[in-house]
């Protein structure tokens, strides 16, 4: 398999010693590995995206950096009703690009939907009992990326071996701390959807953080979901939580895949993981897959974009933020 | 693994069910008296009638410790709402998790998973428990207690299924008794809009709406009823070991001599003492 030499340049994540290695990991590039190591190799080596998927990453990062921004308004001290105009002002500010209104051409994640789904955020936690924790330098903790360096990983290079991520924010709920997560969604906020989260790395990555950043350990994440109608919005909060004993189980398997990809890298081979084709709405490279071995490369430039996924940049759109990640080792 | 040692190796896990005024509360006193020891989260803040009832013997009284779980609530705007966050849930899972005064507690006890054959955790009431989980959803949607939203109800159908799991596992080696009033579910719509039930009607313990009762008493090999029987001076509190034909009674001891019904002044006891082979 075609593992590009230089695959570090193109993207820091991977070592400089051995192409295809990556030794810095988040939740999205260990879910992929986990999912397929093929679909891996796609996604984060060859970096394929498929066409179109651009618009719920977008609709995402203008849905956390309007709330973000409506966060800071209300520590620089407007009323609620302030922050809102200011915020819906931000908002109509964000979305208008080269003379014109973002047109993402979807009926749920549209510019009107954005507008929609943060001020009906902003009505209905007015009154928000989950208060934005200060980390020990005085500044809130919100847009929190952090670095954790495995320690105990017996790295092949001199390279460290990195687990990164991103917290929206860190909230305090009566006696405890919470990373607090935004995420949009068509799905009906059912059992169905909270399901996802149990096991989840994002939120075991996130509470194994939490460790580390703050004085006191979270209990876990809440996970704050809008649902997105044509018409409507839901919001709804929900706690999801971790024992130590999680945490450690998933760091373990954590040391597990990562010496699989180191694998992988090895002997420069990616095999499918042919039952996993049918999950979560069907596997976008089924059809790549399903090819001759001799046409997949054609398929691939037809019907998929390019994006590099490195976890080692905070966010797309974060340019703004003061916070520089926060590199941890483990024990620190 | 044999049954060799069953009774004298297996834990008892049981539901306690009935109408308010019942009995189930008081029912708890003969165990304190035949040596149990008893740790009580109280949701229900009603446990006023074990120290009447064991004022003469201070040594079971003794036996007895509790922690009060509930939220303090306020009128505002005309609505009954909690004051501040509720956390009244929080404090029992934690509690569940370590009985310490680090997690809220005037004692610390230890963790009880490990408190053996010898103790009973005791929940007063699930109901009321599952009143707290439902505030504690409703508090973090920001939303008032008027109207509750499917996935709210599923949210703390499914905080309250968790504990049941936990003190279900055989990773929690401590006898329990969860106390429990009584939810009518099933037959001809009871006048109240909600929809007709296909289902025939049939007493469940009583937690959050209608899909979780039937679904409880999976939980556990062992359910008795509470049950006043009489009016006025002649009333006497009795608990059942048999299926009373609206509540589905059950429990294991099918073959040993125990009365269909139990008086409540030691009809715990009595069933404990059998069923955890301290008896025959």
């Amino acid at each position: 398999m075609n593992i590009p030499k230089n695959l570090y340049q193109i993207n820091t994540s991977f070592s400089k010693h051995i192409a295809g290695f990556q030794i810095a990991w988040d939740s999205t590039s260990l879910g992929s590995l986990k999912t397929c190591p093929r679909k891996y190799y796609y996604e984060l080596i060859c970096g394929w995206t498929p066409k179109g998927q651009a618009i719920p990453l977008t609709f995402g990062i203008y849905y956390h950096q309007v709330l973000e921004q409506f966060e800071r308004y209300k520590a620089q001290g407007l009323s609620h009703e302030q922050a809102q105009i200011a915020t819906v002002r931000y908002a109509l500010q964000l979305t208008y690009h080269e003379g014109k209104p973002w047109d993402s051409g979807d009926s749920y994640r549209s510019r009107e939907g954005l507008l929609q789904s943060t001020i009906w955020y902003m009505e209905q936690f007015e009154d928000d009992a989950m208060e934005t924790v200060i980390l020990r330098d005085g500044k809130p903790a919100v847009e929190l990326s952090f670095r954790i360096e495995m320690e105990d990983f017996p790295s092949p290079t001199d390279e460290p071996i990195l687990l990164c991520g991103h917290m929206d924010k860190v909230i305090s709920y009566g006696d405890d701390l919470y990373v607090l997560d935004h995420k949009t969604t068509k799905m009906a906020l059912t059992d169905r959807y909270w399901n996802q989260y149990s096991p989840n790395n994002q939120v075991s990555l996130y509470t194994l953080a939490s460790t580390l950043v703050l004085d006191k350990p979270a209990r876990g994440v809440i996970i704050s979901a809008c649902q997105l109608g044509v018409n409507f919005v839901r919001h709804m909060r929900r706690p999801i939580q971790r024992t130590r004993d999680q945490v450690l189980e998933w760091y373990k398997d954590t040391r597990y895949w990562i010496e699989k990809a180191l694998r992988y890298a090895e002997q420069e081979y990616y095999p499918m993981n042919d039952t996993a084709c049918d999950k979560y709405s069907g596997c976008p490279f089924r059809e790549i897959c399903s090819a001759d071995p001799s046409v997949r490369e054609m398929y691939l430039k037809s019907s998929f974009d390019k994006r590099i996924w490195n976890p080692l940049i905070p966010r797309e759109g974060d340019e703004h933020t003061n916070n520089q990640p926060i590199n941890l080792k483990q024990g620190e | 693994m044999d049954f060799k040692n069953y009774n004298q190796e297996n834990l008892l896990k049981m539901l306690l069910i009935g109408e308010s005024g019942a009995g189930k509360t008081g029912a708890l006193a003969s165990l304190a008296k035949a040596g149990y020891k008893l740790r009580i989260l109280d949701f229900d803040a009603g446990l006023d009638i074990l120290p009447e009832l064991l004022k003469d013997t201070p040594e079971a009284l003794e036996n007895i410790e509790y922690e009060t779980c509930t939220d303090e609530l306020h009128s505002a705007g005309g609505n009954i709402i909690p004051k501040g966050i509720p956390k009244a849930l929080d404090k029992a899972t934690k509690l569940l998790t370590n009985w310490s005064k680090a997690n809220g507690a005037s004692k610390d006890l230890g963790v009880p998973a490990k408190w053996g054959r010898d103790t009973f955790l005791v929940i007063d009431s699930l109901t009321h428990m599952g009143n707290a989980a439902m505030r504690r959803v409703k508090a973090m949607q920001g939303t008032t207690m008027k109207r509750i939203s499917q996935p709210e109800w599923g949210a703390a159908q499914g905080d309250l299924e968790a504990i049941l799991a936990l003190l279900y596992s055989n990773a929690f080696q401590t006898n329990v008794i969860i106390l429990s009033h009584i939810a009518y579910v099933g037959g001809e719509s009871a006048g109240d809009n909600s929809p007709a039930d296909p289902r025939p009607l049939a007493g469940y313990p009583m937690a959050l709406g209608r899909a979780l009762p039937p679904k409880i008493g999976s939980y556990f090999n062992t359910l008795l009823l509470c049950k006043q029987e009489g009016m006025g001076a002649t009333a006497r509190r009795k608990i059942y070991t048999i299926p009373d034909g609206l509540i589905g009674v059950k429990q294991p001891l099918v073959n040993s001599k125990i009365p269909a019904k139990l008086d409540i002044s030691d009809g715990l006891a009595v069933f404990a003492d059998l069923a955890l082979g301290k008896k025959t």
